[in-house]
């Protein structure tokens, strides 16, 4: 087990790429991430849509789509996930990493008693526990997350939208996975039910006291439920750092652009800030920092070579060249 | 509302659709042209003796008495009897049953094994050369008449390879003791082996043609539903449950892809019997195929209307069945 400066590391990803194979080239959705997830915390992911943040989500389950080609490694608790074949990983999945997605409308199988989905995943991975044990098991788990009981012998259709991201929640941890990864868990929620959502998941999180990576491109979100937040661009992990560093000290230039552009109500202020411009395509894309083109700071570099990971403070690493001056020694290793 | 509750409404139902089924078969037999009588008794006969068959038939009777009278027998069960033989159709009918109900499993069976392997793997490969491999199969089979296939197939196997009988149900004086009538079950019960090898061998070609022609539509529909149920959320929500592979494809993708092939299914029923009476008719299969087609031939007005009543029952029964199944399958049918 990994123990960095007192932090417990539960997930470990090391250098990691996933690249979609397209009959034009790849696809570089996720290129060379770096991260830690520790125990017990909540790690935010950001990013507009098509930044890799989803695609990084399905990968550490590996259940991406045949298409998709990984590299670099991704350690669960120790173990080497990419090293695993596709039934190792399952007996994985759901055990000691379980998801969220992000429509309960459509998450669960619809011609499927709440029940069934309960003891099929309970007793997949646990075939010893008997049919009864895994109902009382069920039972247990949606108590937890506010259903009643009763509604076991229900269909998913019988449910609401918050009811069925309960049920969701529900079934993703009711085998204490050690990491729940909530891919955009409250987005097809209207606000109200989206307080409760979250305000469970945090409840239950500290609960069961599991890890989470939070996908989401809400801002209001991450700054609500995580320790920590990754800004992600264009398939790179752009920033990592704490939450209120990342909120009150930003240093990457998109960071700071994205915090920018949050709405707020002052009536002063009625000019929403944007970003110039569009994300690159990530097809063949090659080296260089990716969103030089919109930099307010770009520098020729930044065009010709991928910065660094450069490490500003124990916990704060910024991927951008405008801080790599003191660290050139580690340039060669982070962005070979 | 419960399953049970569904049944009963779904069979309740029934009963006009099968009365409205009944009277247009009654009125088709009225108006295609052409005079039972005289073909019975030909041109040249006396018009007192035409008369008089007329009158016993009870074809002098007004339209609607005689509709009446239809269904009344009909409710008690009574076919008539034939023009030809003098018979009651609903034993010659009972007669030949059997064998096509023995034909239509056989051949569904083949069907549904073909059209789920086949249709499910090339769904799992989408976009690959097996892939396509189901789409020129189901095409080819498709565009193919029912009759040339069995043709072909009587042909290679029967006549150069003689490995198999290329008519006929089973060789004289080797039928099983009458149990149900289909004689490799009843064979196979009795465990009457040699007549039961002897009625498989006899089975096997009309019903893999029968099954083939099937099967195409079933390989298609197998196919198209499972492409789009496999990219389902739910799908990948179970693979990320750790859920097996094998019960993710079959138990939650499949399942879920059942409910639209079951639809379309039902309505295709009609078909299957249409492939029945062809394939019947080209390996002599004695079944009720072939008793329309000769009943057809002779203007044997009464046999014909009581071999599409049959037909036109066992329809309504199996889309009956359908509709029960689907609802077993997915309860927000039955909500």
């Amino acid at each position: 087990m990994n123990i960095v400066d007192g932090k417990e590391a539960v997930c470990r990803i090391e250098d990691f790429r996933v690249h979609y194979m397209t009959f034009d080239g790849p696809v570089k959705a996720v290129d060379g991430v770096n991260m830690e997830v520790y125990r017990e915390e909540t790690l935010g992911l950001v990013g507009e849509s098509g930044c890799g943040k989803s695609t990084l989500g399905s990968a550490l389950l590996k259940i991406l789509p045949r298409t998709a080609r990984m590299s670099g490694k991704v350690y669960l608790e120790g173990e080497d996930l990419m090293s695993k074949m596709e039934k190792e990983m399952q007996k994985l999945r759901g055990a000691k990493i379980a998801m969220i997605f992000q429509d309960p409308m459509t998450s669960l199988n619809p011609i499927m008693k709440v029940k069934d989905h309960f003891t099929e995943m309970i007793r997949t991975h646990k075939p010893e526990v008997s049919e009864e044990q895994a109902l009382e098991m069920a039972a247990r788990a949606l108590e937890e997350v506010g259903i009643s009981e009763s509604r076991l012998n229900d269909y998913p259709f019988q449910f609401s939208g918050g009811m069925r991201q309960r049920m969701m929640i529900a079934l993703s941890i009711v085998l204490r996975p050690a990491l729940v990864i909530a891919d955009e868990p409250t987005t097809s929620l209207d606000v109200i039910v989206q307080a409760q959502i979250l305000q469970l998941m945090k409840e239950i999180q500290s609960h069961i006291r599991s890890s989470m990576i939070l996908i989401t491109h809400d801002l209001g979100v991450v700054a609500e439920m995580a320790h920590r937040i990754g800004v992600m661009y264009a398939g790179h992990l752009v920033e990592l750092a704490p939450r209120d560093v990342i909120y009150y000290r930003p240093l990457h230039p998109y960071t700071v652009a994205l915090l920018e552009s949050v709405p707020n109500t002052d009536i002063n202020d009625m000019d929403l800030d944007y970003i110039e411009g569009y994300p690159p395509s990530l097809l063949n894309i090659g080296e260089g920092c990716r969103f030089a083109d919109r930099c307010p700071k770009v520098m020729k570099l930044c065009r010709d070579r991928t910065p660094p990971d450069v490490q500003i403070d124990e916990e704060h690493i910024v991927k951008c060249w405008l801080y790599a001056d003191s660290f050139e020694e580690d340039e060669d290793n982070a962005s070979g | 509302m419960s399953l049970k509750t569904y049944i009963i409404a779904r069979i309740l139902l029934a009963v006009p659709m099968v009365l409205i089924l009944l009277t247009v078969v009654f009125v088709i037999m009225r108006v295609i042209p052409g005079d039972p009588v005289l073909t019975l008794l030909g041109g040249k006969a006396p018009i007192e003796v035409i008369e008089a068959k007329r009158h016993e038939l009870g074809l002098d009777k007004p339209i609607i008495v005689q509709y009446g009278e239809y269904l009344l027998n009909l409710f008690k069960g009574d076919l008539g009897k034939s023009l030809l033989t003098e018979r009651p159709i609903i034993e010659e009918l009972g007669d030949r049953l059997p064998a096509t109900v023995e034909l239509t499993i056989m051949g569904f069976i083949i069907a549904l094994v073909i059209g789920i392997f086949w249709g499910v793997e090339a769904a799992r490969r989408h976009d690959t050369a097996f892939d396509l491999s189901a789409r020129v199969y189901s095409i080819f089979i498709y565009s193919v008449p029912v009759f040339w296939l069995g043709m072909v197939f009587q042909l290679v196997f029967g006549v150069w390879l003689k490995w198999l009988p290329v008519a006929g149900r089973i060789p004289p004086l080797m039928e099983p003791k009458h149990i149900t009538g289909m004689y490799l079950f009843d064979a196979l019960l009795t465990a009457n082996w040699d007549s039961a090898r002897e009625a498989l061998r006899h089975l096997i070609l009309p019903s893999v043609t029968l099954g083939l022609v099937i099967s195409s539509v079933f390989v298609r529909m197998v196919r198209g539903n499972m492409v789009l149920s496999l990219s389902q959320d739910f799908v990948k929500a179970a693979r990320a449950r750790g859920i097996k592979e094998r019960a993710v494809v079959y138990r939650h993708a499949l399942k879920n892809a059942m409910v639209p092939i079951m639809t379309v299914l039902g309505l295709q029923l009609a078909l299957l019997f249409a492939g029945a009476v062809l394939t019947e008719t080209t390996f002599s299969w004695p079944g009720i195929g072939t008793y329309l087609i000769q009943k057809i031939r002779y203007r044997d007005f009464m046999a014909v209307q009581g071999a599409i009543v049959i037909y036109a029952l066992i329809v309504v029964t199996l889309s009956i069945v359908v509709d029960i199944v689907n609802a077993w399958i997915d309860p927000r049918i039955r909500y």
